[in-house]
């Protein structure tokens, strides 16, 4: 807690993760489940819908250009190991300017395993193209039937009024590709949607997800249609902020951004996550920071 | 080459260069076009204040905006926005720079054509609310809802369904309000008899084109109509709370492809066929249930369904 002390000398920027991961959809904070009258609220805007482990069941996931990517029923109930790549390999291996993967073909194929979201990780670029990798927002989408079985309350202040950009409902999925194109997040239409939801309803007449094996899938046919944001909580990252010893940031090209300094979740590599691992970096940070030039 | 004329102290240029930006380029009927008048004139003079005219096939002004700044070598109006017509096909209109005077210099200059497509307003056909399994020869019922690209009230339309031979299997019109939760989506219940012959079925509904007013194109959709044999067995899910011990309503119970929901009393019936199945039994906020049984005659199944962990907040790490 030293850090803290010298922050006051120290004109640079801290950025430290925190891991979470809660059945929420349609707002934009994972964490604080506030209503209104609390100060949070002014900045969150909507409480959020809790669905429960049992909700993932209703609802099918999407990229940013509308394709599923995941068994949304493992979201909550697979533990572990989801991560890309899977294995410690890109923890160590150089680092290669402007390639988000940073791991050998060999590597990912040598360790893969369906459930570590490998797949997942993957699809989250889709649509964009280096170096300008975008990974847009995670939508669930669902329907009046879900809405119903589930019981959700989509009305304030589980869901933001006015509207926020998080959370959308409309008389088509054509209608609702378009309108996440309102979230500040969101850089394309979700323009596979109507094609990923045709082919899961036909998962759905079958009884089998030949995509994902999700275990259980209703159709999602009855009108009005939503999309709620999934906020996706950071845990450990390789995709993080690249950091040195001293916890500094470095560049696409290596070099140390003076006067940034990352820790804990927010920084790429490593495998602790948690208050540990960020008040380990907010110490060496801390340290390195105050011998600075102000 | 360029040319300017001097008159009684005034020169003229008139070789401006007069375009207009178009989007989108098709539009349908009756849509809004957004347009940007863009204006540049040979010798580089200043053209802000001047004014550009949109203007029909028949000449009549329709739109007129200003130039208000320079982007690149042309001077640009801000967002002009023109109605569509609701004649569909395409449409020639013109832009012209109205001639003005400004710093002693009078800009006139040669109109130019610019084209656009009108279309039919799209019909987003949806169907939903059939049941899942639908015994040989038996009437079912679906919904059928049709949105109108542009929103229109779509009270009255006409809507067909035809089974898998393309015979018509039903018909209706759509009803006077929009569906609930929804700003402009018209339903109609339908009826239709099922296939006497177990499968799966691909069937379609169909609105045609109108054009009453405002053209609006036909609209189709398919969906499946799944049809098995008469039921011999009954599976009955009684799910309760397993701590409460109280019934849990809301429960879906699924043996493919038969599908249920728990009443009041946490009972679930279904009318099924004799044979093997995996039941999945799911409720919110609870942990689902999934084993395989065997119906080989009536069953009934009691579940202590036991509850997600309390709160909003754990978490996994």
């Amino acid at each position: 807690m030293q850090g803290y002390k010298w922050l006051p000398r120290f004109t640079g920027v801290f950025l430290v993760g925190s891991p979470l991961l809660q059945n929420v959809l349609g707002t934009r904070a994972r964490w604080e489940a506030v209503f209104p009258g609390h100060p949070a609220f002014l900045f969150i805007h909507a409480r959020g819908l809790r669905i429960g482990n049992g909700g993932w069941e209703h609802v099918i996931t999407v990229n940013q250009v509308g394709k599923r990517f995941y068994n949304e029923s493992a979201i909550a109930t697979s533990f572990g190991n989801a991560r890309y790549p899977p294995g410690v390999d890109g923890t160590l291996k150089p680092f290669t300017p402007l390639d988000w993967r940073n791991s050998s073909i060999e590597h990912v194929r040598a360790t893969y395993n369906r459930g570590s979201a490998s797949d997942a990780a993957l699809a989250i670029n889709e649509g964009s193209q280096p170096p300008d990798y975008s990974s847009g927002p995670v939508w669930a989408i669902f329907d009046a039937a879900s809405v119903q079985r589930g019981g959700w309350p989509v009305r304030h202040p589980y869901i933001a009024d006015p509207p926020d950009g998080f959370f959308f409902k409309s008389d088509t999925l054509a209608e609702l590709a378009n309108l996440v194109m309102d979230n500040p997040y969101q850089k394309m239409p979700l323009e596979y949607l109507e094609e990923t939801v045709a082919r899961y309803n036909e998962f759905a007449d079958k009884g089998v997800d030949e995509d994902f094996e999700k275990p259980v899938l209703h159709r999602i046919d009855t009108p009005p249609f939503y999309a709620a944001i999934v906020p996706v909580a950071l845990n450990d990252s390789y995709g993080g902020l690249r950091i040195n010893g001293k916890a500094q940031v470095v560049d696409l090209q290596g070099e140390v951004i003076p006067g940034l300094y990352a820790g804990g979740e927010a920084s790429g590599g490593g495998r602790q996550h948690g208050i540990g691992r960020a008040t380990v970096h907010g110490y060496i940070a801390g340290t390195n920071a105050v011998d600075e030039p102000a | 080459m360029v040319t300017g004329m001097a008159v009684q102290g005034i020169v003229t240029h008139d070789q401006t260069k007069c375009t207009v930006k178009v989007s989108p380029s098709e539009v349908e009927a009756g849509a809004d076009l957004s347009l940007e008048g863009r204006v540049s004139c040979p010798h580089g003079c200043d053209l802000t204040g001047l004014n550009v005219s949109i203007r029909s096939q028949d000449d009549a002004e329709l739109v007129m905006g200003e130039l208000t700044k320079l982007d690149g070598e042309a001077y640009v109006t801000n967002e002009l926005v023109l109605r569509a017509p609701l004649t569909l096909g395409q449409h020639i209109y013109r832009t012209a720079l109205v001639p003005g005077e400004k710093d002693g210099v009078r800009h006139a200059g040669n109109s130019t054509e610019f084209r656009f497509v009108v279309k039919a307003h799209a019909a987003h056909v949806n169907v939903w609310g059939l049941p899942s399994a639908i015994v040989t020869g038996e009437r079912f019922r679906l919904k059928v809802g049709i949105k109108c690209s542009a929103g229109c009230k779509l009270a009255g339309r006409e809507v067909s369904i035809f089974d898998q031979e393309g015979g018509q299997a039903g018909a209706g019109n759509l009803l006077a309000d929009p569906w609930p939760g929804t700003s402009a989506l018209y339903v109609v219940d339908l009826e239709a008899e099922a296939p006497r012959v177990v499968g799966d079925y691909k069937w379609k509904v169909e609105t045609p084109e109108s054009d009453s007013g405002v053209a609006h194109a036909a609209g189709s959709a398919t969906f499946p109509v799944k049809v098995v044999g008469p039921p011999d067995c009954e599976v009955t899910v009684k799910a309760f709370d397993s701590k409460k011990r109280t019934p849990i309503r809301g429960v879906h119970v699924l043996l493919h492809p038969y599908r249920a929901l728990t009443d009041d009393d946490g009972f679930a019936k279904v009318k099924a066929a004799k044979g093997t199945y995996k039941l999945h039994v799911s409720g919110f906020k609870y942990i689902a249930y999934h084993n395989t049984i065997d119906a080989a005659g009536d069953v009934t199944i009691r579940l202590d369904l036991t509850s997600e962990p309390e709160g909003d907040d754990y978490f996994r790490s």
